[in-house]
């Protein structure tokens, strides 16, 4: 297991070098998946039932549940973005559990994929808040008084840096855990003894940081939306 | 676009930052919004479709149990002040049979009475015309008796003699009587 991004190949786009990396092809083999896993669900969904059974009722519970837990944190006024903030937790979600399988680099363990999703975080949180409190939006970065607007603004940039880093910092440090492992420990150490720390450092946390991820980016929105919490 | 393989090839480590990782993180970006694209429509809106669908079929059938609801209570509150009425109506025929049952009773008792009262003084005007039969019978029986006893009496007291003076007197007294119209 390696902790280097590795570049397969390179993707030139109007002179704009792309990389094909590590993070780029898990992020391809994260998004197959998932779109194979939707293209079941479409192919599906108009044969369903009104009363839900084995692979309906799952896919229902996914969507209702996160809905659900979209209402809870950010609710009702919010709830147009659900869309894209299943996406996120989905995404987030195989992308850490990934990290179970051998060769597979989490996407996550990836600054720029992370600080890409926080960036959307932040043009939302600014977007929501000019869209729901308008004018006194822009004067909350004036408070307490003038002064404090390079301090106000500082802090609503650390928002994205601060989770992005966090979830970046969490699954890449469990890539390094676990590639230390592999590469330091006795060769009977890497059986069955990894497994542990997989479901640790890949399940465990992988569930809670974009538990965490997500969390935090919606009631970044909702606070700047001002909506309250049910 | 060209696509080139490099082996073994590292780029910048993430903590560089340098205009890489914005290239990168754009293409990352891309990646993440197509990808909310096609599961916005392959996966979240059908579902969500499906699930309001199944919502809004649900709140009718609650509503339209709501309103069968309603109307069942609505007959009940009706249906019990019918029984209400009804009982009303049973006690008022209840207490119009009593009522009637009672003059009837009262009717009859007193017709009864008017029948007895009038079967005593039948039978004692009965008893009265029979006791003055009876009288006269026996007075007749008695002057019967003092007629046979007076004859009798007589036929062993009175002679020849006696008879011829009884006889003289009363065709005297005839003789001294006065004619009257």
């Amino acid at each position: 297991m390696d902790i280097n991004i590795n570049v397969h190949g390179i993707l030139n786009i109007g002179g704009i070098q792309v990389l094909i990396t590590d993070t780029i092809v898990s992020t391809w083999i994260v998004m197959g998946v998932l779109i194979a896993f939707a293209v079941i669900v479409r192919i599906r969904v108009s044969k369903w039932s009104e009363v839900p059974t084995g692979f309906q009722n799952v896919v229902e519970a996914l969507v209702e549940l996160f809905e659900n837990y979209i209402k809870s944190t950010a609710g009702d006024k919010l709830m147009f973005l659900g869309s894209w903030f299943f996406t996120v937790f989905i995404f987030i979600l195989f992308s850490n559990i990934g990290g179970v399988f051998p060769g597979f680099r989490p996407p996550t363990a990836d600054w720029s994929m992370t600080v890409a999703l926080a960036i959307v975080t932040f043009v939302l949180i600014q977007v929501m808040g000019v869209k729901y409190r308008k004018g006194e939006y822009i004067a909350s970065f004036f408070k307490p008084m003038p002064l404090f607007l390079p301090i106000n603004i500082i802090g609503e940039l650390a928002r994205p840096i601060s989770i992005s880093f966090r979830l970046f910092g969490n699954m890449l440090a469990g890539l390094i855990m676990m590639s230390l492992l592999y590469s330091m420990a006795p060769l009977v150490a890497r059986f069955v003894f990894p497994a542990f720390l997989h479901v640790y450092f890949d399940i465990f946390a992988g569930v809670l940081q974009t538990y965490i991820f997500v969390t935090l980016s919606l009631s970044f929105i909702a606070g700047a939306a001002e909506v309250a919490e049910k | 676009m060209d696509i080139g393989l490099i082996a073994s090839l590292q780029y910048a480590p993430p903590f560089g930052m340098d205009m890489s990782t914005v290239v990168q993180g754009v293409a990352n970006l891309i990646n993440v919004a197509l990808l909310a694209a096609l599961l916005a429509f392959l996966l979240y809106k059908p579902v969500r479709k499906v699930l309001n669908k199944r919502t809004e079929k649900i709140q009718g059938q609650l509503q339209q149990a709501e309103q069968e609801m309603a109307r069942a209570t609505e007959l009940r509150q009706q249906y019990e002040k019918k029984m209400e009425t009804v009982e009303q109506e049973r006690e008022d025929i209840l207490g119009e049979a009593r009522k009637q049952a009672s003059e009837t009773g009262k009717r009859l008792v007193s017709e009864a009475k008017a029948e007895a009262d009038s079967v005593r003084d039948r039978a004692t005007q009965n008893v009265a015309m029979e006791w003055e039969r009876a009288e006269a019978k026996m007075r007749t029986a008695i002057i019967d008796v003092s007629a046979v006893m007076a004859e009798k009496f007589v036929t062993l007291a009175i002679n020849k003699e006696t008879h011829d003076n009884l006889f003289k007197e009363a065709v005297s007294d005839l003789e001294g009587m006065t004619w009257r119209d």
